[in-house]
């Protein structure tokens, strides 16, 4: 799949002056218009990880310790730019404290995931000090 | 490096010291077979076949082939080639890690600050997660080395108070017996209470520093010096017991040759006509029980290098993939996580100090006993 940056920018410059036009025009199509642009940019940058996202699982692979962790970590990424941009979508709209409210259960899910990490952790922290006897 | 290299060098002029002119035709010490029993099955795959012998003169030979410094440098080997695997897919796992990390250093900029700050708190604990996980092997293996080498001094205990008793060094075997176990015992103590919860308790505090977000104090400060006080108390009590060793022995050995000069006077004047063949028979006997007690010493000698060098060999391996990783993360600009490898890569550096400081202690009281003269023949 070959995308190139000139083609976003279009497609990002295209959909920001729609969106500034029905602002002025039809007010109640603004939102759709935005919404669409900003959807249609996240599918072509979910598209371009593809190979990144398959090229990093090659590489962890190769050490399934290190894979396990790895994996958490590039979940809690894309939950972390999941809820910028949802927040940014919310205080576009005008309602900062719902965009607040979805960073902070973002903030939730991240530290839930980083549970088992931690726990993990602790755990053979615990089970070395109980080798040695203590 | 420089520190390994002149261990494995003053451990083969040790060797090639004490193996110089041994041959015999006799038997073994009756307790020889307990401290051949002791012996880690791999230790005793890199020994030759005579060293199993009863035989002393196959011993003996067997004992000099293995201080050579070609089979050192074979085991040397042997453990650079067994380690470096495992170093190598640590250091791959590590880099991997740390490109994420950078992964998510650099997408930082495109998130909020907390929401960043949560991302990075993940990839650290990702990294701690990842180094802590794979220090059960490893801290395994130095708590056996450990074990392993208290298993073979105490077997060879009784032999070196037989073969003390039959020179005629009556004082220096029960200095010996009570030295020892008294050292074996404090080795003990101090590696199970001390050094490895002290090297657990610090890997923790390394983690825990790792994962600070924003401006908490350092927590490196109360790991060096929990380090600091694992090395003067190891060096105090190496310095003690090798100073208390060479000190009793040289009184002991000189009380043993008055002794011993004494008993051959009283035989040579007052047992007429045989009087000075059994002065004759002392000197001889006196010979061989040196002879047997050099070959014993330095078989002590080599079963610990055969067991110190390939550990020695692993953890440095080990620290080296720790510091390089941390070369790496500096330049993909890491910093929580390279304070974590570089604090676990001296975590390290102190157990190769404690399992070298260890084994030197040993390779000094059997190079003493290899070298005390027997009592019964001034030899």
């Amino acid at each position: 799949m070959e995308i190139n940056t000139l083609k976003l920018c279009g497609f990002a410059i295209v959909g920001a002056a729609g969106a500034m036009l029905l602002r002025e025009v039809r007010r109640e199509f603004e939102l759709p218009v935005r919404l669409t642009a900003t959807v249609g940019l996240l599918t072509v940058c979910v598209l371009m990880a593809g190979p990144i996202v398959k090229y990093a699982a090659e590489l962890f692979g190769l050490s399934p310790i290190a894979g396990e962790a790895a994996t958490i970590v590039l979940r809690a990424v894309g939950i972390a730019m999941l809820t910028r941009l949802g927040s940014d979508f919310c205080r576009d709209m005008g309602v900062p404290s719902v965009a607040a409210a979805l960073e902070t259960a973002g903030k939730i899910e991240m530290l839930l995931l980083s549970l088992p990490l931690l726990s993990t952790a602790l755990d053979t922290i615990s089970g070395l000090l109980s080798q040695s006897g203590l | 490096m420089k520190r390994l290299f002149v261990f494995i060098l003053a451990l083969a002029a040790f060797l090639s010291f004490l193996s110089l002119g041994t041959s015999a035709s006799e038997a073994m010490p009756p307790d020889y077979d307990n401290f051949l029993g002791a012996i880690p099955e791999d230790v005793a795959e890199v020994l030759p076949d005579g060293f199993f012998s009863n035989e002393a003169d196959k011993v003996t030979s067997a004992v000099g082939e293995a201080a050579g410094v070609d089979s050192l440098i074979d085991i040397v080997i042997k453990a650079f080639t067994g380690g470096m695997g495992s170093a190598l897919s640590l250091f791959a796992s590590l880099v991997v890690l740390l490109a994420l990390c950078a992964l998510v250093g650099a997408s930082g900029d495109s998130l909020s600050g907390s929401l960043s700050d949560g991302a990075s708190f993940i990839s650290s604990l990702a990294v701690a997660t990842t180094v802590v996980g794979l220090q059960y092997g490893r801290f395994e293996a130095v708590g056996a080395y450990f074990a392993n080498l208290r298993t073979i001094m105490t077997s060879l205990v009784p032999v070196m108070s037989v073969l003390y008793l039959s020179g005629g060094n009556v004082s220096s075997a029960a200095i010996t017996n009570t030295t020892f176990v008294l050292c074996l015992d404090l080795i003990g103590i101090l590696v199970t209470g001390l050094l490895m919860p002290a090297a657990i308790v610090c890997l923790a505090l390394a983690m825990a520093d790792s994962l600070q977000i924003g401006k908490a104090p350092s927590l490196s400060g109360v790991s060096d010096m929990i380090k600091k006080v694992i090395t003067f108390v190891f060096g105090l009590a190496s310095t003690l017991f090798a100073a208390s060793m060479g000190i009793q022995n040289v009184l002991a050995a000189s009380s043993d040759g008055v002794g011993a000069r004494t008993v051959k006077y009283v035989a040579g004047n007052m047992i007429p006509v045989l009087g000075s063949t059994v002065a004759d028979s002392l000197r001889t006997v006196a010979a061989s029980t040196k002879l047997l007690r050099s070959t014993v010493g330095v078989a002590g000698i080599v079963i610990i290098a055969a067991l110190v060098l390939p550990t020695l060999v692993s953890l440095w391996l080990t620290r080296l993939a720790f510091f390089a990783s941390a070369a790496v993360g500096d330049m993909l600009g890491c910093s929580h996580e390279v304070k974590l490898l570089r604090q676990v890569a001296s975590i390290y550096g102190y157990l190769m100090g404690a399992a070298a400081m260890t084994a030197l202690l040993f390779v000094f009281a059997l190079t003493v006993f290899a070298l005390t003269s027997s009592a019964a023949g001034g030899i």
